[in-house]
């Protein structure tokens, strides 16, 4: 039905532009000449009216087109000059077209004298016509061949030819009586306009009645749109100005002026937002025909049901959000609902059934796809993910199910087992995705396996003005777009049982049970600042990437209606924000980008924020785990801390007494030389002094750790067990002094992993190896299968400027490398013991290549007889290095480039 | 004679000038948002009537030493690619109308810093007057 209204909509509005533009065009051919160019658009005009009339079943119309066109015709072709009277006549023909548009039955059984009319009008028009523009009578009468039965028309017809073989050329009389136009004798060819009206009259909107009243629309060029939503942007600034101006003013005259402009802009401002909003229908009605071919072509049965096509949204939205659209409804049809005979074997009805609705939610548009298909299995998501190394299998095991479903928003996900002409051209979830938060929506996916899936889109009302929650950060004001904001907290450290606390110096709050990791705006936005410790946190629960997170503020102020103004490109660079605004008092404020934040407090050696070409297997993407080995200790108060055991030389125990002390140092006599010994709980700054900790008991548990063959030993209060974790280790959100991140242990308790080489750097004051100054911007592929070296190797390479791509072994590599091309490696770092293919033969296949026979490959290993490093250089290794050597290996690096 | 008019003002004792039909208004310094983490030159974005403009630091854009705002400094707003930008300058000085013979190019041993921003110099009385080129400019920030 919808449909039908629409269409039917659609070609009344269109009737009514045309008969307006060929009136014009006649109205100025009075004045002067019509030149080829408005005669010919005159002639699309009456064709493109005609066509559409009779595809409608208004054939009267069609008629009086064809008669128009016919007699158009010699004009067009130059013949005969268009003169006053054969306007007259068109204009007439016009009047009628019009009149039976207008005329609410469109039945021209119960209006005898519109019917006469055209009966005598017609013929009149096309005789004259004829005559004087010579033997075009065969061509009007072509027009109905097979019109026969229609007495009606064949009347017209016959009158025609009547009046033309007369020779009478002006006031003919109507000689018709009303009984020869009986009803009866129209039913057959007139019934669908008969049923077509009975619709309309049917609909809840008196559409007809619209077309009727002229002047219910006028077309409206959209910048003139666009003007005037800038205008009353401008216009609700400065209303908030002055409303922040009355709140000081006592003047009570003034108050209520104040109030009356606050209504009357916020009416103004809805009434012109309005201007631009459209019925989401004009999209949603192209679906039926997109659902339609797609059931034909996949072999499906699937019933649309749409509701909610009258929700209107912006225009410019509404544009912004069909493509995604289309893509989700493909998807749906596609990969979602089952073939008819399968739907039949699992007990559900054999027509598949798709809904798409729409309505108001929250100031927002919330469109819904949903159908009943077999749903996302997160299993079979899962498995794709894996194979498509989106995620290590690790990682897999340890997700949610609606994590995993979660995965197909992830770049270069595809579930169709095989590619369709249908969907599954590259497009992906990911683009819709970003389409849609693109124009600030946001894009949810909740799916039960064998049941169906659902998804909302969540789309602002409008673009131009966005509502947003004011905070407080020092002396600056942000905006933060509400879309983006989840809940606000308030924490009391003195008084709320569930207080923030500390991760390894990241704050984070239990939020529900989940871990919320905090993020200070001040500190994002100022990194100079020295945190301060707080009594009362007022946090703002944003959208980060893929989990949420909390923005720690000094205020939560107001809600308030802001225009957007955009930032110059320059400042576009600073990814933390997505606009300004200007606010109440005049001053200017940015608008947060709630993602820039997140991302410009991720750690930098994460990798994440680096772009690789190839992206699934891109930096350190903590996709290629094995179960590592960590050593576990107590630090006092702090908990448990991890080092892995790869590092680890020894466990000591040295008697209290043995400790000296050299200077500030910490040592200890031990093998025969002496012992650098590290406090980690000093090292942290954690409360138990070290001289404490260790007068308290009588030994010293010390870790023996090497670095650049010399040994280290590290301070604990308590040696635990040595574990094995198969979880990745998580980088921090920030990157924290000593500390490299997080890895969750056999009991799921989350240990904090220390940076051991860091703060054995830090603790010798060895300067970090500065080489970036002569290292050029070089890309380098890193071969090893150990996450642990992949993750310390990296953030020393990427420490020294260079960019890192990471293979898990020697085959991926060397796909990796001819992947990309000749110059896109500078060099390439590999491990030698590594699964699939080791570091001997992935330098003997490089260097077999005539590509990369002069690219500079570094081994890196702990296998470093003498041997080894003759075999390595055989195999094509320019350089053979002991592994964790960090300054050795960027000495290499700065040696094997400048030999290039 | 060809001639055109230049907006002139003093950065750090010396004096430059931009092409007038670039100055939207000069105006007194405002309250200004910074914006964190942009570069020092960026002094931050001010409300000129209901449009945003950047506030560019000349002094710190030639890589001279910065000096306080004070009742001396002045808004130079120019548009330019759509672009509001606000140099903020020590001092104003007259609008000039200046004929093209007295125009030269930049001298080569004129330091880039403050090079790369010009446009030519004019010789007038007793002084040379810098042209800042706001496209340059303009390139410069968005490099």
């Amino acid at each position: 039905m919808s449909k039908l209204d629409t269409s039917y909509t659609e070609f009344f509005v269109e009737c009514d532009e045309i008969l307006q533009r060929i009136s014009s065009l006649l109205t100025k051919s009075e004045i002067h000449d019509l030149d080829q160019e408005n005669i010919d658009s005159l002639y699309r005009d009456i064709h493109t009216l005609k066509g559409s009339a009779q595809l409608f079943g208004f054939r009267t119309i069609g008629l009086i087109a064809h008669g128009i066109e016919a007699t158009l015709e010699p004009v067009r072709q130059k013949k005969v000059q268009l003169d006053r009277t054969f306007i007259d006549f068109i204009f007439k023909c016009l009047d009628l077209i019009d009149k039976i548009l207008k005329n609410p039955e469109r039945d021209l059984e119960r209006e005898p004298a519109l019917h006469n009319e055209v009966v005598v009008a017609l013929p009149q028009l096309v005789t004259l016509a004829v005559k004087k523009f010579g033997g075009e009578f065969e061509f009007f009468k072509d027009a109905l061949p097979d019109e026969s039965s229609n007495h009606f028309l064949t009347k017209i017809i016959e009158k025609t030819q009547d009046l033309f073989e007369d020779n009478i050329s002006s006031s003919v009389e109507m000689d018709i009586s009303e009984k020869e136009i009986s009803p009866i004798k129209l039913v057959p060819q007139e019934i669908k306009i008969e049923n077509v009206a009975k619709r309309i009259n049917t609909m809840e909107k008196p559409v007809v009645e619209e077309a009727s009243s002229e002047s219910s629309t006028i077309r409206v060029q959209v910048s003139l749109l666009d003007k005037l939503m800038n205008l009353v942007g401008e216009m609700v600034l400065t209303r908030n100005q002055v409303l922040q101006f009355a709140k000081t003013s006592e003047d009570n005259e003034f108050l209520g002026l104040t109030q009356r402009l606050d209504l009357a802009t916020t009416e103004l401002q809805d009434s012109v937002m309005r201007t631009r909003m459209q019925p989401i229908g004009s999209i949603f009605s192209k679906f039926q025909r997109v659902v339609r071919d797609l059931s034909r072509d996949l072999g499906k049965s699937i019933d649309l049901v749409i509701s909610g096509a009258e929700t209107e949204l912006d225009k410019s939205l509404i544009e912004a959000i069909k493509d995604p659209l289309t893509h989700i409804i493909r998807n749906s049809c596609d990969h979602g609902l089952e073939t008819p005979a399968v739907r039949k074997s699992l007990g559900k009805p054999e027509e598949g059934s798709l809904s798409l609705r729409a309505f108001h939610e929250g100031g927002q548009v919330i469109i819904e796809v949903k159908d009943d298909g077999k749903g996302i299995d997160p299993q079979k998501i899962k498995e794709k993910a894996i194979e498509k190394r989106i995620i290590s299998p690790e990682r897999a095991n340890s997700m949610s199910d609606k994590e995993a479903q979660e995965l197909v928003f992830a770049a270069g996900f595809s579930t169709a087992e095989q590619i369709s002409a249908v969907s599954g051209r590259g497009v992906g979830m990911d683009v819709v995705r970003n389409n849609i938060e693109k124009v600030g929506g946001v894009i949810e996916l909740h799916s039960t396996a064998g049941t169906g899936t659902t998804l909302r889109l969540k789309i602002p009302l409008t673009l131009a003005i966005v509502p947003v929650m004011v905070i407080r950060s020092k002396n600056d004001y942000y905006a933060i777009p509400q879309m983006k904001l989840q809940e606000l907290l308030r924490v009391d450290m003195e008084e709320d049982v569930n207080k923030v606390e500390k991760l390894q110096g990241q704050d984070v709050y239990r939020l529900r049970g989940k871990l919320l990791p905090l993020i200070s705006c001040e500190e994002v936005m100022h990194p100079e600042t020295i945190k301060t410790a707080k009594t009362i946190y007022n946090i703002v629960v944003l959208e980060g990437e893929n989990h949420p997170y909390g923005l720690v503020v000094d205020e939560i102020c107001d809600k308030a209606d802001i225009v957007v103004k955009p930032l110059p490109a320059f400042l576009k660079k600073v990814a933390m924000f997505s606009g300004a605004t200007i606010m109440g008092d005049g001053t200017v404020a940015l608008i947060v980008d709630t993602q820039g934040v997140a991302g410009a407090v991720k750690a930098p050696h994460s990798g994440d924020g680096k772009k690789s070409k190839i992206p699934p297997i891109s930096g350190n993407s903590a996709s290629f785990i094995e179960t590592t080995e960590f050593l576990f200790f107590r630090l006092s108060h702090a908990g448990i801390f991890a080092i892995p055991l790869v590092l680890v030389q020894r466990l000591e125990e040295f008697p209290q007494t043995d400790v000296d002390y050299s200077g500030e140092e910490m040592i200890v006599k031990y093998r025969e030389s002496l012992l650098p010994l590290i406090s980690l709980n000093a090292y942290f700054g954690y409360k138990s002094d070290p001289k404490e900790a260790c007068i308290d008991k009588t030994t010293v548990s010390v870790v023996v750790v090497s670095k650049n063959n010399r040994l280290f030993g590290l301070v604990v209060d308590e040696v635990v067990d040595i574990l094995t974790s198969t979880s990745d280790i998580t980088p921090h959100i920030k990157e924290t002094r000593g500390l490299l991140g997080t890895v969750i242990a056999m009991d799921k308790k989350v240990i904090t992993i220390v940076d051991t080489y860091s703060i054995i750097d830090e603790s010798m004051g060895v300067p970090v190896k500065k080489l970036s100054r002569s290292l050029k911007k070089a890309r380098v592929l890193f071969a090893e299968d150990t996450i642990f070296f992949v993750r310390q190797v990296t953030k020393v390479l990427e420490k020294a400027g260079l960019e890192v791509v990471h293979a898990p072994d020697g085959v991926e590599a060397l796909k990796i490398l001819k992947k990309s091309g000749q110059n896109y490696f500078d060099f390439v770092i590999s491990d030698i013991e590594m699964p699939n293919m080791n570091g001997f033969q992935l330098a003997s296949s490089i260097r077999a290549e005539a590509n990369f026979k002069d690219i500079p490959i570094i081994a890196l290993t702990t296998r470093f007889s003498e041997m080894d490093q003759k075999k390595g250089k055989d195999a094509g290794f320019n350089k053979y290095l002991e592994k964790l050597k960090s300054d050795e290996l960027l000495e290499a690096i700065d040696k094997v480039m400048g030999d290039r | 004679m060809n001639t055109n008019q230049f907006s002139t003002f003093m950065v750090d004792g010396r004096y430059y000038g931009v092409n007038v039909k670039l100055v939207q208004e000069i105006t007194r310094p405002m309250p200004i948002t910074k914006v964190p983490l942009s570069p020092v030159f960026i002094h931050g974005l001010i409300n000129l009537r209901g449009q945003i403009a950047t506030a560019v630091g000349v002094r710190e854009l030639f890589n001279l030493k910065s000096a306080p705002i004070d009742e001396s400094s002045v808004y130079v707003v120019c548009k330019c690619d759509g672009l509001l930008l606000s140099l903020v300058v020590d001092e104003i000085a007259d609008v000039l109308e200046l004929e093209d013979t007295d125009f030269e190019e930049t001298p080569e041993t004129v330091k880039s810093n403050v090079g790369q921003f010009m446009s030519g110099v004019y010789k007038i009385q007793n002084d040379i007057l810098s042209v800042i080129d706001i496209k340059k400019l303009v390139d410069f920030l968005n490099k």
